[in-house]
């Protein structure tokens, strides 16, 4: 078979939920991971790319786990100490329960995002928000243009705009409009998987295979069915 | 349909203990699969046999439901019998298959020849639903093809002792190798249930078994051979063997696991709740029991441990028999109270059998129970809830989490993981091995444990939000806590990680309510069964009683019964 056969979804989020251990990531953060990932690819986005990158900088890096998060008129976020990029793994998953706490205590707040690491993971998790807060608008800026894109309608469009240049975004503002009341939901995928990017997908799997326990001959026999025939 | 008497508490019933000594019922899902099969008039077609003298080659079995057609693809295949093993490290089977959604063209079925036989290694398409492989039951599949070769019918001895012609190693679902996602048939009525797909696909693999050996008879003996008496064939089920690969579905669904548990409990509240006033039920009652006995009489295993429950249950049985003479007041009309009530003097096994006979008399009041058996798995963690509310729940929810010890090292001993040979699900010992890092979170009570010891340093008044940002590690089992409370039959409430733990009471328990009979545990760590012995076959269930068919007895026990 054509080795560029769809991944189902859930195959997806089984490899990404291992790799993200074997990165050392908490589980709690590789089920974000693959949530994050699962939701782009239903809507026909490969999130392949980014989960590669984002699971090599968490293996090269495990201490930017924690940002700083700076409260004035609005609140900002940056990595800690210096001006590496910020992971959406460690990251997103804090800035929505920020939202979500937000839209809990009726808070319309903006946050800025500064150097995020694979934006489009960032968008993933934002957009899966969405189902809880409602809409949110996000301001994506370059060096030299800026555009707004509206969540969760506008994924496709976001996608157009960052996977090209997924480094060239420096900065995300998030916002949730005051009339954002209203749980979102759009049309989803769920014909037959997502084609991935091969070389991506080859450093997920490697990932995943770092989760994966070294076999040796005892362990081999402690394997439930070892040690009996089957020929009866 | 409101129930006068309540469900039986979470903390009895979601312990390895008695969960691990379940039967069938006929919520579980082959019965409730059949039933659905003759309610809505399936159809089965044999729509391709390019199979050898030997029984290599290609068949393809379909069942047509109102809406859609389902085919079994299946190649039979020669295997070295160095090769036959049942672990999911094999390599190679007697035969593979999946379960195709529609009626596979040739070039389906050629793209899958290079596929299927490879099982993990193998790619599919959302077109495939299952994927799945058998080893042969060899002496018992060689004999029937020598006796029907003959004319005569097989050994009903070494029949009723295997019980099966192939047994599944394997059968895979919802994505698995790029297999249709179980989004994708999640909406159709037929597959809405669980594991209603692999149900239908290992129905299909019975069906397979008795032409393939109907088949190789009839080419070795010509004009001399003959079909499988019906009443054998349909004393054969399909084996399985199921290892550890099983448990972490468990601890990883438990909106799922709830669902079933709920809808069990519900079922046998109403039965409870219900007055008996046709009394000839009583009578059909004591037949059905005398048969459940024989039914128990030929299960035989070789594990001392099961053999000696099931020795118990024999006897527990027969106490019954003669309580339901002397004892139980039929003339009550609360009679079912009354029997659930007796049942509590017998062993786990006895209580939860005598469930299920409850259970199998009162379809009307519970059948509807089956059309709740699923639930989205979708978990979300509440950042905005205080420190103090999260406290409090794990105080009413995980309580039973405070009745393990682990300031002691047994406690915590044992770690699931996948070994590096072919992912193969595996437990270590954590404080001998290496590997614990990667372990599989699986540890619900030690999880939580380890989360209460955490929060001790906050303050009520923080939020999760806070407390997760600090502490990633404990983010899983807070999104776990906070998605299951209103589930109270979510949690299996005991340690999955403590020395003594024994995963075949959860593979016992999820096999249970797949509808699995015969439970043969080989040790701790894997069991085999037989699924569908007794059922009709396809062309029998427009006529078959479907209400009792499982706990089935050997022909020869029928003859004489």
């Amino acid at each position: 078979m054509n080795k560029d056969a769809p991944r189902s979804f859930a195959e997806l989020s089984f490899y990404l939920i291992r790799a993200a251990t074997g990165a050392g990531l908490a589980p709690g953060l590789g089920e974000e991971l693959a949530a994050n990932a699962v939701y782009l690819a239903t809507h026909d986005i490969d999130p392949s790319p980014d989960c590669a990158r984002l699971l090599q900088v968490a293996w090269d890096d495990q201490e930017r786990v924690i940002p700083t998060i700076q409260t004035t008129d609005k609140t900002v976020i940056y990595a800690t100490g210096d001006f590496s990029p910020l992971s959406a793994i460690t990251v997103a998953p804090i800035i929505c329960d920020q939202i979500i706490t937000d839209a809990h205590t009726k808070i319309f707040r903006s946050y800025l995002v500064q150097q995020p690491s694979q934006p489009m993971m960032f968008i993933a998790a934002l957009a899966r928000c969405t189902k809880v807060v409602g809409e949110v608008q996000i301001t994506l800026r370059t060096l030299d243009n800026q555009m707004d894109v509206s969540l969760p309608q506008e994924l496709q469009a976001a996608a157009r705009i960052i996977q090209p240049d997924p480094d060239g975004i420096f900065e995300m503002e998030i916002t949730r409009p005051g009339n954002s009341g209203e749980l979102t939901t759009v049309d989803v995928n769920l014909s037959g998987g997502i084609v991935t990017n091969s070389e991506a997908w080859r450093i997920i799997y490697g990932f995943f295979h770092r989760s994966l326990v070294p076999s040796n001959a005892e362990s081999r026999l402690a394997g439930a069915g070892a040690g009996l025939t089957d020929n009866d | 349909m409101n129930t006068a008497i309540p469900l039986r508490s979470p903390a009895d019933v979601m312990r390895l203990s008695r969960m691990g000594s379940m039967h069938a019922t006929r919520l579980s899902f082959m019965p409730t699969l059949l039933r659905r099969m003759r309610r809505e008039n399936w159809q089965f077609e044999r729509i391709r046999f390019d199979v050898d003298k030997d029984g290599f080659g290609t068949t393809v079995l379909a069942v047509h439901t109102p809406d859609r057609t389902y085919s079994l693809i299946a190649f039979s295949h020669a295997l070295d019998p160095e090769q036959r093993t049942d672990r999911v490290i094999a390599e190679a089977w007697d035969a593979t298959f999946n379960l195709f959604d529609g009626v596979p063209t040739d070039a389906d079925i050629e793209r899958l020849s290079g596929n299927t036989p490879l099982q993990e290694s193998g790619r599919f398409l959302a077109s495939e639903l299952v994927l799945a492989r058998a080893n042969k039951s060899v002496r018992l599949f060689n004999n029937v093809v020598e006796c029907l070769a003959k004319g005569q019918q097989p050994d009903i001895d070494m029949l009723c002792e295997v019980g099966y012609l192939m047994r599944t190693t394997a059968v895979y679902g919802n994505g698995k190798f790029g297999c249709a996602d179980r989004a994708r048939t999640a909406s159709r009525d037929e597959t809405q249930s669980a594991f209603q797909l692999e149900m239908i696909a290992v129905y299909l693999i019975r069906w397979f078994t008795v032409c393939l050996v109907e088949h190789v008879a009839s080419v070795k003996g010509g004009e001399q051979a003959v079909p499988l008496d019906p009443n054998l064939c349909r004393y054969l089920g399909i084996g399985n063997a199921t290892g550890l690969g099983m448990a972490p579905f468990l601890i990883r669904h438990p909106k799922l696991i709830h669902r079933w548990c709920k809808a069990r409990e519900t079922a046998l509240a109403r039965v409870r709740s219900a007055a008996l006033d046709d009394k000839t039920i009583i009578e059909k009652f004591k037949s059905r029991l005398d048969h459940i006995r024989k039914h128990l009489v030929e299960w035989n295993v070789a594990d001392e441990i099961q053999q000696q429950r099931v020795l118990t249950l024999r006897n527990d049985m027969t106490h019954f028999a003669l309580s339901l003479d002397n004892e139980i007041d039929t003339n009550d009309s609360s009679f079912w109270e009354n029997v659930f009530q007796h049942s509590k003097q017998y062993s786990l096994e006895g209580q939860e059998l005598v469930v299920s006979i409850m259970m199998e008399f009162n379809g009307h009041l519970i059948d509807d129970l089956a059309d709740t058996l699923f639930d989205e798995e979708r978990m979300l963690l509440n950042p905005a809830m205080s420190i103090g509310v999260l406290r409090d729940l794990l105080k009413t929810h995980y309580q039973w989490v405070n009745s393990f010890d682990f300031s002691d090292q047994k406690a915590s001993d044992r770690f699931w993981y996948y070994s590096e040979d072919k992912i193969e699900p595996r437990l270590g010992k954590r404080y001998e091995e290496e590997g614990a890092e990667l372990e599989m979170p699986l540890g619900i009570a030690y999880s939580i444990h380890l989360l209460g010891v955490t929060l001790t340093d906050w303050l009520d008044d923080q939020t999760v939000g806070e407390f997760c940002m600090q502490h990633p590690e404990h983010r899983h089992i807070i999104r776990r806590a906070q998605s299951l409370e209103q589930l109270d039959y979510a949690e299996v409430q005991d340690n999955l990680l403590d020395t003594t733990m024994r995963p075949i009471d959860l593979l016992r328990f999820k096999l249970a309510f797949f509808g699995a009979s015969k439970f043969d545990p080989k040790s701790d760590l894997w069991t085999r069964i037989t699924m569908y012995q007794g059922a009709p076959m396809p062309h029998e269930i427009p006529t078959a009683n479907l209400d009792s068919w499982m706990f089935p007895v050997s022909p020869s026990a029928t003859a004489t019964a």
